[in-house]
């Protein structure tokens, strides 16, 4: 099961606009269209995307789920390491999650 | 008699083995829900609302079925609602689309559970500036855009970088998993 050379790059192409979030209107419809013709092209738009959300899940937490791996092993440069908009608000949902958690646990204890 | 006792490990309760399984799949329902709405803060927001979901329905899983399954099945219809409400909003992906998605995640956790295995060995072969490159893309919670902007580049040389990275991440996953296929 694989994709030739010249869809493999369309998919990356495609892809890789998802992973910037510049994506228009016509290059979803298109990722879409391939990806939903066979099982390869499937299989390529879930190792790329799930390796864009593992970077952006770990690179962000510094760890894995098993709390062992440290992916970001370098400090970050001046100006990237205080908490921007969007990152402010991702750790705000995190805590909200974790908050929601805590608080049902305590009502199923 | 001594009065050092051994005393056997107590038994975790239902509840503490559902926390335990909540917390170990976190980031697997995650990158689950990001498979079928690929904007991460999205996708975020709708985990927030499936954790709430999953929590409510402890006592409807049954302990030693599979809950990453049961969590999927939660997360997926959290998907379907999240597109219902927002149903004026610009959608980029039919729901056909985000079905056949979420069946093949489903059907191929296992696999891609192992991929991420890889690559986080596969980060720290990359070159000092690149892996600080993707730290900065990803750990800044910003854009290639505002890491354009905070370095300096142009931002198509930016995202060529990111593109070039992340094709080698992949690259280096996908011979990471056929060595281990020939070992």
């Amino acid at each position: 099961m694989s994709i030739d050379k010249s869809q493999r790059e369309d998919l990356v192409q495609l892809l890789e606009a998802l992973c910037e979030d510049r994506l228009g209107r016509d290059g979803a419809a298109r990722l879409e269209e391939l990806v939903l013709a066979d099982a390869a092209s499937r299989q390529f738009y879930l190792d790329y995307v799930d390796l864009h959300g593992t970077l952006y899940w770990d690179t962000a937490r510094g760890v894995d789920d098993s709390g062992l791996i440290e992916v970001a092993d370098e400090p970050r440069v001046a100006g990237a390491g205080g908490l921007s908009g969007t990152s402010s608000r991702r750790w705000g949902l995190r805590v909200v999650t974790l908050a929601t958690a805590v608080l049902v646990a305590v009502g199923l204890a | 008699m001594s009065e050092l006792q051994t005393t056997a490990p107590q038994a975790e309760t239902p509840r503490e083995e559902f926390i335990k399984l909540f917390t170990r799949y976190q980031r697997r329902v995650f990158l689950f829900i990001l498979s079928q709405v690929p904007n991460p803060v999205e996708a975020e927001e709708i985990h927030q609302e499936a954790n709430v979901v999953i929590w409510s329905k402890f006592d409807r899983f049954e302990l030693g079925t599979n809950f990453f399954a049961w969590a999927c099945q939660i997360a997926n219809y959290e998907v379907l609602k999240y597109r219902e409400k927002r149903r004026r909003d610009r959608h980029l992906f039919s729901v056909d689309f985000i079905r056949q998605v979420a069946s093949d995640a489903l059907e191929q956790a296992d696999e891609l559970e192992e991929r991420r295995q890889f690559l986080a060995a596969c980060l720290g072969k990359l070159r000092q500036q690149d892996r600080e490159l993707i730290q900065q893309r990803y750990a800044s919670g910003e854009s290639g855009k505002s890491v354009a902007e905070l370095l300096g580049r142009p931002i198509n040389s930016i995202y060529q970088s990111l593109s070039r990275i992340r094709r080698s991440l992949l690259e280096c996953v996908n011979r990471q998993l056929s060595t281990q296929g020939t070992s």
